[in-house]
């Protein structure tokens, strides 16, 4: 039923194989969800973080998992933009991961900060100078430019596929994913550059 | 009312601590914490997730016997001027929930607003801020003796000593009511100043020549607002972060540990 997924040459590994690596994933995520629910319940006090260690998790996530999530914007510029056909077996991939790092990024952005319940005054009160205010605004840009492009992915399910509009709505995204690939690219090179930004206007601690 | 405060000049206000004074005995810190409602935990042995707005270090000159030397040097909010306003803690911070106050030189703090991204205590050099790892738990009882005049703060919030805003905005309605637009020195003073027994404390407006705090600082406000007294010195001057807060000591070596001089580097001058 599957065979067509499934690459020449794979084997499908057991079912207890399976079951065994799941858990262990799934394991490591609820521990990730149960440590989400302290901070926000419990606040930031359940971290070990202190005041001349105030920043954690989500400068972690921010440098590594986007620089990897990245790599879906870059894809997907050599793809549409440059034409680059080689690509296409990985794009879907690529858009995926992508997807995922920074959906965490945000998630975890909201776990990172004192009164998650307030993490919207960025945009109400926006101060313009401050390079945290541009990485929220970068981080939520590239969000909804990887949406975009990740809904042709959802559309391309064979049973979505046989509804005409969603039909037709998958194949006028693909005529236009090009520009979203553009200004995705064009975004991510902003928002590399003020990540490294955050760092470098703390002029009072050279 | 907009041309009343054409009328009224910018305030600076700021404050000269003598160091040659400072006994090290904690009454600043205590003051601060009762005017403006500080929460404390059980135990405040951790001083890394601890809050006290105004902190008073030793410092020594970390040598034997016959020559060895302390030092106390009490640290409020240096309410940084930095280059027009441009404080390093209130450029950062991303929902404008600190600003410098062009009015009175007073770097604020709303409560309300900050949502806890703690960037502008990574931006602070002098380690003023602090952030509210718990929710404030009073011992029974003690909510009577909390100041009506200053909220207290939530957990995951940022807050920093404020000059004791409060007072200044009790004064200015006594003025107001009184038809008076000024005040005089002696009306707004901060809680670690008049809590201070050796009078090392003095707080006043650095723009008006009359108050004692520009006579004994002398800052020079063509030149970042530098000290010209040669006792005079700011902590960390060569960043340019332009703090209000100025020391006094007639000791080389404590005036050389307000900032990070190589070991050889000449005699420090005023600037």
């Amino acid at each position: 039923m599957d065979s067509a997924l499934i690459p020449e040459g794979v084997k499908r590994c057991s079912f207890g194989k399976f079951i065994f690596w799941i858990i262990v994933v799934g394991a490591v995520l609820l521990w990730g969800v149960f440590a989400m629910l302290l901070c926000w319940f419990k606040g930031l006090n359940q971290t070990n973080m202190n005041d001349a260690y105030g920043f954690a998790m989500w400068i972690w996530a921010d440098l590594a998992v986007i620089a990897l999530g990245g790599g879906a914007f870059f894809t997907g510029l050599l793809r549409y933009i440059f034409g680059k056909d080689e690509l296409k077996n990985i794009i879907n991939y690529a858009v995926l991961i992508g997807f995922i790092c920074y959906s965490s990024a945000l998630l975890i952005l909201a776990i990172d900060i004192g009164q998650p319940l307030r993490g919207w005054f960025i945009f109400w009160h926006a101060n313009v100078h401050s390079m945290l205010t541009e990485v929220a605004f970068c981080l939520s840009c590239y969000f909804a430019v990887l949406t975009i492009e990740y809904i042709p992915l959802i559309l391309e399910n064979r049973q979505i596929d046989r509804v005409p509009f969603f039909h037709n709505l998958s194949h006028n995204m693909h005529g236009i994913m090009a520009i979203f690939a553009a200004t995705g690219a064009f975004l991510s090179f902003f928002h590399q550059g003020s990540l490294g930004g955050v760092a470098g206007v703390l002029f009072g601690r050279p | 009312m907009k041309e009343q405060h054409k009328n009224t000049k910018a305030k600076k206000y700021g404050m000269v601590i003598d160091l040659d004074k400072c006994t090290g005995c904690g009454a600043c810190m205590a003051a601060c914490m009762a005017e403006n409602n500080v929460p404390f935990k059980k135990d405040e042995s951790n001083k890394l997730d601890s809050i006290t707005w105004m902190r008073v270090y030793s410092l020594t000159n970390g040598k034997k016997f016959p020559e060895a030397d302390i030092c106390y040097i009490p640290r409020p909010c240096m309410h940084c001027e930095a280059h027009n306003g441009h404080a390093p803690c209130v450029s950062v911070c991303p929902a404008t929930a600190t600003d410098y106050n062009r009015n009175t030189g007073i770097v604020s703090q709303i409560y309300t607003r900050c949502f806890g991204c703690r960037y502008c205590m990574a931006a602070c050099p002098y380690h003023a801020r602090y952030f509210n790892w718990w929710d404030p738990v009073w011992p029974d009882g003690m909510e009577k003796y909390l100041s009506p005049n200053v909220s207290p703060r939530m957990r995951g919030v940022v807050e920093k000593c404020s000059f004791c805003f409060h007072r200044h905005q009790l004064a200015m309605n006594k003025a107001y009511v009184e038809g008076r637009r000024e005040l005089e020195e002696d009306e707004y003073q901060t809680s670690c100043t008049q809590a201070c027994p050796a009078g090392a404390i003095i707080f006043g407006d650095l723009n008006n020549p009359g108050h004692a705090v520009s006579q004994i600082a002398k800052p020079d406000h063509k030149h970042g607002g530098r000290p010209m007294n040669p006792h005079a010195f700011r902590l960390l001057e060569r960043l340019g972060t332009n703090p209000k807060v100025y020391y006094l000591s007639s000791r080389e070596w404590v005036r050389r540990a307000g900032d990070n001089y190589i070991k050889d580097e000449g005699k420090q001058g005023n600037h």
